[in-house]
């Protein structure tokens, strides 16, 4: 009998194992359409029902141009929060399933698009209007090959230093250009300045180190690509000894060890740091033009406040470049689900999305609009100065085209467990291993 | 009781008057088809009674853990369609990456740690509250509370409570001159114990119970024996009470350090695995890899996962009852 139930097993095992292969592929999608199938031919339908995947942080913008969409097309959208803490990591594991939503809000970084392997499971939307308004929006968000995918709604994240305007008045200083000042800074506020953190860092959740770490520092390095070309060439590594990303890592342990950051950066929060910012108690906050939402909100919607006492600065290793990256908030792709009308619906949405809704969606969003043709909304102050930053020659967040390198490993090099060598070291094994994943 | 399947199909109980007596009689009468299916429903009967937890087992257990056997070996990710054997390559890559060493350190001394704060907390605990009696249940509800709340919550509230501003630091502060202002988890060795206390603190209301349920097993007239010739607490509970207690200590043990060695939620909603990666153990290390998309090295942490639990259950359990002693 026990012979039998192990053959039982085994057997079922096997079933178990072959089920699951093949429902977890990751989906090679349909390789060829005939015009018949073809989701950006054809009449949209009307009455059906489209399930969106969409970042729960959407801007009020946003989920009112869904409702928009409803009430032009008569479809209906099923909207599935994804929580933002979780939004990647929920997004991939939801798709590793199989699961695929109608329309999918997702990053426009490349490295993001090739780890849903972008290429075979989305409709490429080349070939509609918008791509033209997008202008070279359209060659780096949602894009691979000179092909889009995605329409980005969203006006990129912009990285930079947030500083306020009182606690560097009241120590003398001007706004940091270059690393060398924010080390000279921090000298000078600790001394004229004391109980406020010359630099704020918010271990606690995650993504925060990166950008002082490295994001900013590599801007100027990252001009017209160059940086990320060398390292998806394999002419330069990130572990080289002399290169960039460890003389960041490096500025940026200097930094720590300098004692520039406030006493809890293993274990603050991204808001804990726009609460102290506002409330003076922090210089400078290395972060994304997402936080304007935050200290928005923090001041109880007067914005007027916020903009006389925050300001925005491009901060790089020797210049005052930013850095950006396409905003997965209001990025939207069309999966291939193999339902013809349903896709067709989606491209309705996309079309519908950037022309005879998109008025709207930048009067309400109060953003710089990503599309030519619409007029710039009035803005408050602090977002003028994250669109000067932007305009002043900001370059791609270097993380944004090359595959498997969105940890960096700051995290390791402010709690003191890795030395900068050694976390680039560990950054280029990440890369070579989605490299290799992404057939590189 | 223990039952063997013998060739010739007959089955043998250790038992007098068990199934083995029974079949016997069957097969002698065994003279018509009724009495044959009777006879096998009598052989068989106490294994329909196993069906749903085998279905269970098969279903929920011995499918998936076949499956990821099977992953852990494929070059499976979400950048790519095709799937490949890979051999070890998978392992390979997570040791290049400095996950798979530095995850099995921190989940051995997490798993440790949680075990022996909640077997060295609750053995007392149980002793303390051993009699049945209004007061004493009172407080076994008090210290049972924890085991129902959700990890996840459970975490979120302790990480607030040990912020450095939070109001564990604020009660020590009024203790001691200067204010105390640590950061439990932001330290890279207090953060892991920290989290392994906390996981502690969460089960140690349920592991009290098995304690007090093992002491109550302890035949009164031996503890009084021990009274009338002497013996002083201290020495009834070692010479006595702890031997005899033997089956509970087996069971905690056990089941706390493979609990421990499966961590995840708490640790999740406490640090997420951090300060950088000082309290990354096995199954976050799992979470950071499938959240990457790779799923065959995730796969492969994760029967670490397993290997380790089995590699450390079975071998712990065989060794621990050899000491037990029957009551």
């Amino acid at each position: 009998m026990n012979r039998r139930i192990s053959r039982t097993v085994s057997a079922a095992a096997a079933l178990a194992v072959a089920a699951a292969v093949a429902a977890c592929s990751s989906g090679g999608g349909t390789s060829s359409q005939s015009a018949s199938d073809n989701p950006l031919t054809g009449t949209a339908p009307k009455g059906v029902t489209l399930t969106l995947w969409h970042n729960a942080a959407d801007p009020k913008a946003v989920t009112d141009l869904y409702k928009a969409y409803e009430k032009y097309s008569g479809n209906t959208i099923s909207l599935v929060d994804i929580p933002p803490g979780s939004f990647p990591d929920t997004v991939q594991s939801k798709w590793a399933t199989g699961a695929r939503p109608d329309i999918l809000e997702w990053h426009g970084n490349l490295t993001d698009f090739l780890a849903l392997n972008g290429t075979q499971n989305m409709v490429d939307l080349t070939s509609l209007p918008f791509v033209k308004k997008e202008g070279s929006l359209a060659q780096f968000s949602g894009s691979d090959n000179g092909k889009t995918y995605a329409v980005t709604l969203g006006f990129p994240g912009v990285s930079g230093i947030f500083y306020n305007k009182q606690v560097l008045a009241k120590a003398g200083l001007q706004p940091p250009k270059s690393y060398a000042d924010l080390a000279a800074d921090c000298t000078t506020l600790k001394a004229k300045v004391p109980g406020v953190s010359p630099i704020f860092q918010a271990g606690g959740s995650g993504f925060p180190p990166q950008i002082l770490s490295s994001w900013n520092y590599l801007a100027e390095y990252n001009k017209n690509g160059a940086y990320d070309d060398s390292i998806l060439s394999k002419k330069a590594t990130l572990n080289a000894a002399n290169g960039p990303f460890v003389a960041g890592l490096t500025a940026y342990q200097s930094l720590k060890n300098s004692g520039c950051f406030n006493k809890d950066a293993t274990t603050a929060t991204w808001e804990q740091s726009m609460k102290d910012l506002l409330a003076g108690t922090t210089a400078m906050v290395p972060q994304i033009s997402d936080s304007v939402a935050l200290l928005d909100g923090d001041a109880n919607g007067d914005t007027a406040k916020v903009d006389a006492t925050i300001g925005f600065v491009g901060v790089s290793a020797t210049s005052p470049v930013a850095d950006f990256q396409p905003t997965p908030l209001g990025t939207f792709y069309v999966p291939k689900t193999g339902n013809t009308d349903k896709e067709r619906a989606a491209v309705q949405f996309i079309n519908f999305a950037t022309g005879a809704g998109y008025a709207n969606y930048v009067k309400e969003a109060g953003t710089v609009p990503t599309l030519s043709g619409a007029t710039l909304p009035a803005m408050q102050g602090l977002w003028q100065d994250i669109y000067n930053a932007y305009k002043a020659g900001a370059t791609l967040t270097f993380t944004s085209r090359i595959p498997g390198i969105g940890d960096i490993p700051a995290g390791e090099v402010l709690a003191g467990q890795l030395s900068p060598q050694a976390g680039a070291d560990k950054l280029q094994t990440e890369y070579l291993q989605a490299a290799a994943a992404a057939g590189q | 009781m223990t039952v063997q399947s013998t060739p010739a199909g007959a089955v043998q109980s250790d038992r007098p008057g068990g199934a083995g007596d029974e079949t016997g009689r069957g097969g002698l009468a065994g003279r018509a088809g009724g009495a044959g299916l009777r006879r096998v429903f009598r052989r068989g009967h106490h294994l329909w009674f196993a069906l749903p937890s085998i279905a269970l087992v098969l279903v929920f257990f011995a499918g998936p853990f076949a499956a990821n056997c099977v992953f852990a070996f494929l070059n499976w990710t979400g950048y790519s369609g095709t799937i490949r054997w890979t051999g070890l390559g998978n392992f390979r890559l997570v040791n290049e990456l400095g996950i798979l060493r530095h995850a099995i350190v921190v989940t051995v001394v997490y798993a440790i740690t949680s075990m022996v704060v909640q077997n060295v907390v609750s053995l007392p605990l149980a002793t303390a509250l051993q009699q049945t009696n209004r007061v004493n249940s009172v407080f076994r509800s008090i210290f049972f509370i924890p085991v129902l709340i959700s990890p996840l919550a459970a975490g979120y509230i302790w990480a607030a409570v040990l912020s450095p501003q939070g109001p564990f630091n604020a009660f020590v502060s009024a203790l001691v001159p200067g204010g105390f202002h640590y950061s439990w988890l932001g330290n890279n060795v207090s953060s892991l114990i920290t989290v392994a206390a906390i996981d502690a603190w969460k089960w140690t209301g349920l592991v009290t119970l098995v304690y007090i349920a093992g002491l109550s097993r302890i035949p009164r007239v031996v503890i009084e024996a021990a009274t009338i010739d002497g013996a002083n607490a201290w020495r009834r509970f070692w010479s006595i009470k702890f031997p005899l207690l033997a089956p509970s200590f087996t069971f905690n043990v056990v089941v706390t350090l493979v609990g421990a060695l499966s961590a995840f939620d708490v640790i999740m909603s406490t640090t997420g695995g951090g300060p950088g990666d000082a309290t990354t153990v096995l199954n976050i290390a799992v979470y950071g890899q499938y959240g990457h998309g790779y799923f065959g090295t995730a796969s492969a942490l994760s029967l670490v996962v397993s290997l380790l639990a089995i590699g450390t259950a079975v071998p712990l359990m065989a060794w621990l009852r050899r000491r037990e002693v029957p009551v």
